[in-house]
């Protein structure tokens, strides 16, 4: 018997079979969370996933899950991600070091148990023949679960500091989401900026460089 | 597409040490390799990731692999399970 009024119960009761039943998938990455905002780094085994997280745990951010990530939609519009297993959870394996545990090694600080999947970034080999977003106007998706997360593609390549992109990757999309895109008012100043010049040229000249 | 059906055959099941061994040798190979446990499928490039499974003795794995070297990946993984991981 329960204590709650029926309506009370069976919401409650629905919202926790929602989220039982949600559906999951795994993936194979690096889920941290970096500035609040959860990051999901994706690539192939050995580009160096595992060392990026290690570094931004390193520098203060938390890890919520190494190596398998499980996501689950919640809603149909958020995805949480967490790890498979809670007893092995929050260790690393680090290619030279082995296995760390990065609970005893950075504190309880250092970790997080769950956290909403924001942005994925994929790292990938530098390929010379591939074209590289430069300006970060044009704005690149990921399908999980029916819910589309932004996506960095971030080339990797000796002497690259990934940790220090992804967190500006994440500082940037908090202004993004705060309602300012750094690229496109970069952009509009531009345009402004050519306009007033083009327009004052024919009073003054070119010559007032004074 | 390249897919095999092994058995546990070692006591311990897959402990650090064997998913290390399974690790090695598919990080020799191309193609992508995964293993499944009933719905659990992961990379079987990553130590942690078959330790996850925990596959006791006697549980029943898939082994995929697609790529260009996909036979001879599968082959290298199923026979280190038929000799229980060089263990008992």
């Amino acid at each position: 018997m329960t204590g709650l009024d029926s309506s009370e119960f069976s919401s409650r009761l629905l919202r926790i079979l929602s989220n039982i039943f949600a559906p999951k998938v795994s993936i194979h990455g690096v889920l941290v969370e970096v500035y609040g905002l959860g990051i999901l780094i994706l690539g192939d085994s050995g580009v160096g996933k595992s060392e990026t997280a290690l570094e931004l745990i390193e520098r203060g951010h938390r890890l919520v899950a190494d190596d398998v990530v499980e996501i689950s939609c919640l809603n149909g519009n958020s995805l949480i991600g967490q790890g498979a297993n809670k007893i092995i959870g929050h260790h690393m394996e680090i290619r030279g070091l082995g296995i760390i545990n990065i609970t005893q090694l950075y504190g309880v600080g250092s970790i997080r148990e769950r956290k909403e999947v924001q942005i994925v970034a994929k790292l990938e080999e530098w390929d010379a023949n591939k074209v590289y977003d430069r300006l970060g106007t044009e704005e690149l998706t990921m399908d999980i679960l029916g819910v589309q997360v932004p996506k960095l593609e971030i080339p990797v390549k000796p002497g690259r500091n990934v940790p220090i992109i992804l967190e500006t990757a994440a500082m940037n999309e908090r202004l993004k989401s705060m309602g300012y895109f750094s690229a496109k008012e970069f952009n509009q100043n531009v345009l402004k900026w050519i306009e007033t010049d083009a327009a004052r040229a024919p009073y003054y000249g070119v010559d007032d460089s004074y | 597409m390249t897919t095999k059906t092994v058995t546990i055959k070692n006591r311990a099941g897959i402990h650090a040490r064997p998913a290390a061994l399974i690790a090695q040798t598919a990080n020799r190979f191309a193609s992508e390799i995964l293993i499944e446990r009933e719905e659990t499928r992961i990379n079987a490039k990553s130590i942690m990731g078959i330790i996850t499974m925990a596959a006791s003795y006697n549980s029943i794995l898939t082994i995929c692999a697609e790529g260009t070297d996909e036979k001879e990946a599968v082959g290298a993984i199923e026979s280190l399970f038929e000799n229980k991981f060089e263990e008992d």
